[in-house]
């Protein structure tokens, strides 16, 4: 057994974890970080960048969003069914937080949006040699925090997972680590701030607080290691429970990610419908990927399909697609072809170099059905044949005119016709689970009956309530803008708590 | 070791001579970034990541290539060699998926931590697809998936120069290169020895074991040999494999007898979870580890280890009573004894052994064998008292000992609960084998019917067979398909002429005070365990039938025979109470180990809960508890391998068994074990999956202080 | 212990590119070098096995029509990059030759990316292939060599090439006895649309119905 003393220690060295760390060393406390994985950065190793408010970017770019304006739109969003204090100070924070990581030598290429509706409240980490926003430039962020965090002392443990919080009579004195050669760590402390990032790989926790199915209703994103060892421990000390949500989307499973081309084009704005033959969404907003997943787990067994026929890919060879993405940057649709037959020919695991990224319920999963006709097409797919024949009829009638039922903007009313039809099946998807963790605008730890544990803080995804039930993609950059700013105000508010009469030793 | 002085980045740093730059800057604890070079294998400097300046040379070298030189000058971070840098993991990137969230290797991948080092993602380059990396990836053992190959070359390297294998090779396809094999033959066909040193090394997702390979519980390096993690002893099966294989049967003897004084009795009758677990038999069919440890043991004609083996510490003056002479209390006796304690067993049999003597049959164990491994527990100081009976573990505790254990097993057959149960020629299977092994008399029909479908009614089957009785008839609840029983135990049952009812749950006994005359039971298609462990039956309604029989068997489960006289608390089933951690039961200084605390397993299981009663019952008695000996010393492995033709498919070695006909009619052993020839060829059927645990770990830059 | 690969230079002759002929484009002329030099790659180098794919993938999109305006300097980094710290002759020499191209026909490149032509009428996305009108026979000659049976027309009949199936080939040269093949770049032959009996196409006809 090893024995540690620190002021703080932080668990978990993601985003939000490096973000504690570092402001706790900031205010001269020492640290302890805590990394079950071999690297820092969590899942902010897969972003682009965090949301801001108020950066010189947007001043620069004459974004005129006031912290103001920026706090209206989530509040109206969530129906103030959120911590509106915790919104408040997190957006006062998030334009500073930009400089703070400039100050560790981060480089930001400006600020974004993620679709044409959304603000432009999305900062691009620069990633080298490029001026173009470029995934997984997060993880560039992670080095910078890390070296920062050492620079002012912070003491890092990769490799060394946390395994208990430790209190006495209600207060946190410590935790229970795990060292790389499986020795016990125990670490003293009068602080110690939860960042695991939730539970995105554990579909136990996911079936039990959130009531999906991972692989059957739902094929949300599943980074290693999430499996909520923070909540797990939080509430093993008596932390209270909030309801838990997820960043939902959709996809096509095995199709999304797997076939680009395949994938964006039945991402397009074309005629949707459920099991049932009936359109139940405006399709124009289908790039809210985030609307788009709400609407199809409503309908029956959380499922919707988009329809597509020849004369809509014709449209689209000739034209090229009508929504293009960041991310994918599918424009055209010369492999169309190709990709359709592969994915067709059965072999669709062993093909396509991209397949093996897939969990085995998404490599085995049946999500595009090809057919010379819309009754072969509805027998396929399970979709009601009748309904299904008088809603592309209908929808046809209104292409040219009018959409005289959700009023979708007439550009996109392409009529369905064969000799091919295409029927895609998407299911509910996301990024990870969102809050579970009981928190005050403090960031300090609650337990059910809203009183704090003295010492116990907690930031990032495992207290994230603060997009409601649905995550705010129109102020893009949301989830790492929160984890950033939470961690800092976690790290700074337990160093406060250190120094203030209420602490007790 | 001669050194040389250098200086890296104004830091002066003395190498040793013949070093790399590279490897004396990591020594130093200063980062260089590196991703082809590793610690135990010769440098390519392919990837360009670890280029450095030294002063006089005019551009940029590999430090993984250039020897140190006195006096040299070397810096590792400049703009030019942040560019050099930049440029190849962009390249390298240009070709690897761009999403990892689903990589199983997420933020333990060298690569990723390399893009946060050099602050490098996907940007400006074209994306390159390769198309030809899938070619013949499957397989049993690895998955590769290649999309995910940064072509480092280490797997090619470790294959070719430390296995000398050599089967991976820069592969070059329709103007794309991929690692792949000669021809893109399959690994199985291309003679890949799966050792899986290929995977250890992948710095990225690309090559990793099949999911559920190994245990996410133990730790890596136990994991790493499913066999030696599976072992309830936790023995080092490939170490004694490998011995074996050696001609080194002694030295193997050794490797096993450092976990459990019972090698031969195991090398009859354990129930190998090892081989369960043995990698090898996704590609065909496990190493056969027990008769190898059985080969092992009658062909150790030096006994080397028995020097090391014989050492005892000097007497503590503590007296510890064992209460039970088989395998658990056994084995914990002689830890005991030579952690110098003074140890008496008491035994209630006339015999020793426990169940190894009474219970399991003599024609699958035979008897000398126990004897002599006891025998040698005995010349270890320890005295074993038979014939002695103890009926309360807190008075014997009285009596003057400073610690008991109670092993009492498991040795109180139980009966279904049903009419005519309690009448003669109604026996419980514990009944029938300890008179048979006991040589005592009773009485049999002609017809016997033996309900349950454990291993241990099978025993009693097959002793009824060597009794000369014709009629026998084992009724079992399970399916066919579903047997509790061993394969081997059931078909050699089957080849004496025993008769198996499969998916029957039995209702009753037919006959009178006067005889049993049948078993009644009913057809079942299904049965399940409620939550109170009662038994759920879906039976067909009408399926009633008799099986014929004026001798009845209960092999349907065992308890300890203890009542609450023994001074101890009891748990449901009259298992002794203990807390797991230290084995401990309610009374202060009293132990218990084996089946008597989790009721009937496994002999195997039984020397393991032994060790730990003996290691804690020192720790009580003021010891260190280190029970741990190393009576082998262990050499340097050989890390080579070399190539084997058709190595994948090398047929599983089986053991000579005796006739149906002529086993049948004595109680001589049917397994008569492997010759040398066929142990040495199974030997070299193992993977070796130890040896890669011996392959360095790479450090991430944050682990390093100079970064 | 300086590791340097086994394979040397790519057999290539700078002569051909130092003084070029009109027709010889060199985009192309480096394209096909970067595929040979890729295909020569033994695998062990990032700048090698890497970086000649990825010139020679930058250097397909700029003769497809896929160029973008970073390339040239993305090419030229690039380049510079891999020659200064290759380890072998292929690459090294394969970027030289790249470096003196990309320095010596900066104008050629430019158009291929900036205004999508061939100068040379060399890069198949630029090109087109026609059947002047006053040379043509009529022979059918060159209909039956087409591998795409882009070409129609009849015994007699002037022979028009169908523009969308044509994959700029090549394979209807040879055949033609007459040399009424041609290939056009940005200027592109007067031709019927169908084809018309051999001496009724009037290639100027035009200018003859002004008023006046």
């Amino acid at each position: 057994m090893k024995k540690m003393e620190a002021d703080v220690v932080v668990i978990a060295g993601g985003a939000s974890g490096l973000a504690a760390a570092v402001a706790a060393a900031e205010k001269d406390a020492s640290v302890i970080l805590f990394e079950k994985s071999s690297t820092t950065g969590g899942a902010a190793n897969m972003g682009m960048g965090p949301l801001a408010v108020g950066s010189h970017y947007q001043k620069d770019q004459m974004v005129d969003l006031t912290v103001d304006q920026a706090f209206r739109v989530l509040m109206d969003y969530t129906h103030w069914r959120v911590d509106a204090r915790l919104v408040r100070k997190y957006l006062d924070l998030s334009g500073s937080t930009i400089e703070w990581l400039e100050g560790m030598g981060i480089e930001f290429l400006g600020a974004f949006k993620y679709f044409a509706q959304s603000h432009q409240t999305w900062h691009i980490v620069k990633a080298f040699g490029s001026n173009k926003p470029a995934e997984r430039a997060g993880s560039v962020m992670a080095k910078a925090m890390t070296d920062r965090a050492e620079e002012l002392g912070v003491e890092l443990y990769l490799q060394t997972p946390v395994k208990k919080i430790l209190t006495e009579n209600g207060k946190v004195t410590g935790v229970m680590a795990q060292g790389p050669d499986g020795e016990e760590i125990i670490a003293e402390c009068s602080c110690v701030i939860i960042a695991t990032g939730g539970f995105g790989d554990n579909p136990k926790m996911i079936k039990e607080y959130i009531g999906y199915d991972w692989g059957k209703d739902l094929f949300s994103f599943r980074i290693p290691g999430v499996v909520g060892d923070g909540l797990n421990m939080a509430w093993e000390v008596g932390a209270g429970k909030t309801e838990v949500t997820m960043e939902m989307t959709f996809e096509t499973p095995g199709i999304t990610n797997v076939y680009k081309t395949l994938s964006e084009t039945v991402r397009q704005p074309n005629l949707m419908v459920n099991l049932e033959g009936k359109r139940f969404y405006n399709e124009e907003f289908i790039n809210n990927t985030v609307f788009t997943g709400n609407a199809i787990c409503r309908q029956t067994q959380r499922c919707g399909f988009t329809i597509l026929g020849d004369s809509v890919i014709d449209h689209y060879r000739k034209n090229g697609l009508d929504y293009v993405t960041m991310h994918h940057n599918i424009k055209n649709l010369d492999k169309w072809d190709s990709e359709l037959n592969t994915y067709l020919s059965g072999d669709r695991v062993s093909d396509d170099p991209l397949a093996g990224l897939q969990q085995e319920e998404q490599k085995n999963a049946h999500s595009l059905y090809v057919a010379d006709s819309l009754e072969d097409l509805a027998a396929q797919a399970g979709i009601d044949a009748k309904n299904l024949i008088d809603t592309v009829e209908e929808y046809n009638a209104m292409c040219g005119k009018q959409d005289t039922f959700f009023n979708k903007n007439p550009k996109y009313l392409l009529p369905i016709k064969g000799p091919k039809y295409y029927a895609a099946k998407h299911f509910p998807a996301g990024y990870g689970s969102l809050g579970g963790i009981k928190i005050n605008d403090n960031m300090q730890v609650l337990t059910d009956s809203g009183k704090a544990i003295p010492g116990l803080y907690a930031c990032g995804t495992d207290v994230c309530t603060i997009f409601g039930d649905s995550y705010c993609f129109i102020l893009p950059g949301n989830t790492m803008g929160f984890a950033l700013n939470s961690g800092r105000m976690a790290g700074m508010n337990s160093i406060d708590y250190i120094d203030s009469d209420d602490f007790v030793e | 070791m001669q050194k040389v002085n250098i200086t890296i980045n104004d830091m002066k740093v003395e190498a040793k001579a013949g070093q790399t730059v590279l490897q004396a800057a990591l020594d130093a604890d200063i980062y260089i970034p590196h991703l082809c070079a590793h610690p135990d294998l010769t440098p390519q400097g392919g990837c360009k990541l670890c280029v450095v300046e030294i002063n006089g040379v005019e551009s940029a070298v590999t430090s993984c290539t250039t020897e140190v030189e006195e006096g040299m000058v070397i810096r590792t971070k400049t703009d030019n060699l942040s560019r050099i840098r930049g440029v190849a993991l962009e390249l390298m990137l240009a070709s690897h998926p761009g999403d990892c969230t689903s990589c199983p290797v997420y933020l333990n991948c060298e690569l990723q931590a390399m893009m946060q080092y050099l602050g490098v993602a996907h940007s400006r380059l074209r994306r390159i697809e390769k198309k030809n990396i899938r070619i013949n990836s499957k397989n049993p053992l690895i998955v590769r998936e290649m999309e995910r190959c940064i072509q480092c070359g280490r797997c090619i390297r470790v294959c070719s120069d430390i296995r000398e294998v050599g089967i991976l090779k820069y592969n070059q396809k329709d103007g794309e290169i991929y690692v792949g094999t000669e021809n893109d033959l399959p690994f199985r066909e291309a003679d890949c020895r799966f050792c899986g040193a290929c995977i250890e090394i992948c710095p990225t997702g690309a090559l990793r074991d099949v999911e559920g390979t190994f245990s996410k519980d133990s730790p890596r390096e136990i994991a790493l040999t499913p066999c030696r993690d599976t072992c309830p002893a936790g023995t080092d099966i490939p170490k004694y494999v490998r011995l074996v294989g050696e001609g080194k049967y002694s030295e193997a003897v050794g490797i096993i007898r450092e976990k459990l004084p019972f090698p031969l009795s195991l090398g009859y009758v354990c129930n190998h979870t090892c081989e369960t677990a043995c990698k090898r038999s996704k590609l065909n069919s496990p190493v056969g580890i027990r008769s190898l440890k059985r080969f092992a043991v009658e062909n150790d004609l030096d006994g080397i280890w028995k020097d090391k083996a014989m050492k005892k510490q000097a007497p503590t003056g503590k007296k510890v009573a064992v209460i039970g002479a088989g395998p658990a209390g056994l084995t914990s006796a002689l830890y005991l004894a030579k952690k110098g304690h003074a140890v008496t067993v008491y035994e209630k049999l006339p015999v020793v052994g426990g169940m190894m003597t009474v219970g399991i049959p003599e024609y699958r164990l035979p008897r000398e064998v126990v004897k002599a491994e006891v025998a040698f527990i005995e010349n270890m100081g320890v005295e074993i008292v038979t014939d002695k009976k103890i009926d309360s573990a807190l008075e014997l505790k009285n009596s003057g000992y400073d610690a008991v254990l109670i092993a009492v097993g498991t040795h109180k057959g139980r009966k279904l609960s049903m009419n005519l149960s309690d009448q003669k020629q109604v026996y419980t299977a514990l009944e029938f084998l300890a008179s048979t092994s006991l040589k005592k008399e009773i009485t049999l029909g002609n017809k016997i019917a033996i309900i349950g479908g454990g291993n241990v009614a099978f025993d009693c089957a097959r002793t009824a067979v060597r009794l000369g009785i014709k009629n026998i008839t084992v009724i079992c609840l399970e399916p066919k398909d579903a047997m509790l029983a061993d394969e081997e135990e059931v078909i050699q049952a089957q080849e004496e002429g025993v008769i198996i009812k499969n998916s029957k749950s039995t209702i009753g006994l037919e006959g009178s005070e006067s005889g049993i005359t049948g078993v009644k039971h009913i057809d079942v298609n299904n049965f399940s365990f409620g939550p109170d462990g009662q038994l759920q039956l879906d039976a067909v309604e009408g399926s009633e039938s008799i099986t014929e029989a004026d001798t009845v068997i209960f092999a349907a489960g065992q308890m300890p025979d203890l009542d609450e006289n023994f001074g101890v608390e009891l748990n449901r089933g009259n298992r002794v109470a203990v807390n797991p951690e230290t084995l401990e039961t309610d009374k202060t200084g009293i132990f218990a180990a084996g089946d008597a605390i989790y009721g009937t397993k496994v002999v195997i299981e039984a020397v393991a809960s032994g060790r730990k009663a003996a290691s804690e019952i020192d720790k009580y008695l003021g010891g260190d508890g280190n029970i741990s000996e190393e009576l082998v010393s262990r050499s340097v492995m050989d890390k080579k391998l070399g190539k084997i033709a058709g190595f994948s498919e090398q047929k599983r070695e089986e053991t000579e068994v005796l006739e149906a006909q002529s086993r049948k009619c004595s109680f001589s052993k049917v397994d008569l074990g492997l010759d040398e020839n066929k142990a040495c060829r199974e030997a070299g059927r193992c993977l070796q999956c130890d040896l890669r645990i011996d392959l360095r770990k790479v450090k991430f830059w944050a682990d390093y202080k100079y970064k | 212990m300086k590791i340097t690969c086994e394979k040397t230079a790519l057999a290539v002759n700078p002569a051909v590119i130092e003084n070029k002929a009109d027709d010889l484009c060199s985009v192309d002329w480096v394209k096909t070098l970067f595929d040979e030099a890729r295909r020569a790659s033994c695998g062990k180098c990032t700048f090698c096995r890497e970086g000649t794919q990825q010139i020679y993938k930058i250097i397909e999109d700029i003769t497809n029509g896929e160029g973008e305006s970073e390339d040239i300097a993305l090419l030229t980094e690039l380049a510079q990059m891999i020659r200064g710290n290759s380890s072998c002759e292929i690459a090294r020499d394969a970027t030289g030759h790249l470096l003196t191209v990309l320095e010596k026909y900066e104008d050629e490149w430019d158009m291929h990316i900036k205004r999508k032509r061939c100068p040379a009428v060399v890069c198949k996305a630029y090109i087109s292939v026609h059947i002047l009108p006053d040379k043509c026979q009529g022979c059918t000659a060159c209909i039956t060599a087409c591998p795409e049976k882009a070409i129609v027309g009849g015994d007699g009949l002037i022979h028009v090439i169908d523009q969308e199936k044509c994959t700029r080939c090549g394979e209807c040269f040879a055949p033609c006895k007459y040399d009424g093949i041609v290939k056009a770049g940005a200027v592109k032959p007067k031709t019927p649309e169908t084809p018309v009996p051999v001496g009724t196409f009037e290639s100027g006809g035009n200018r003859r119905r002004r008023r006046g």
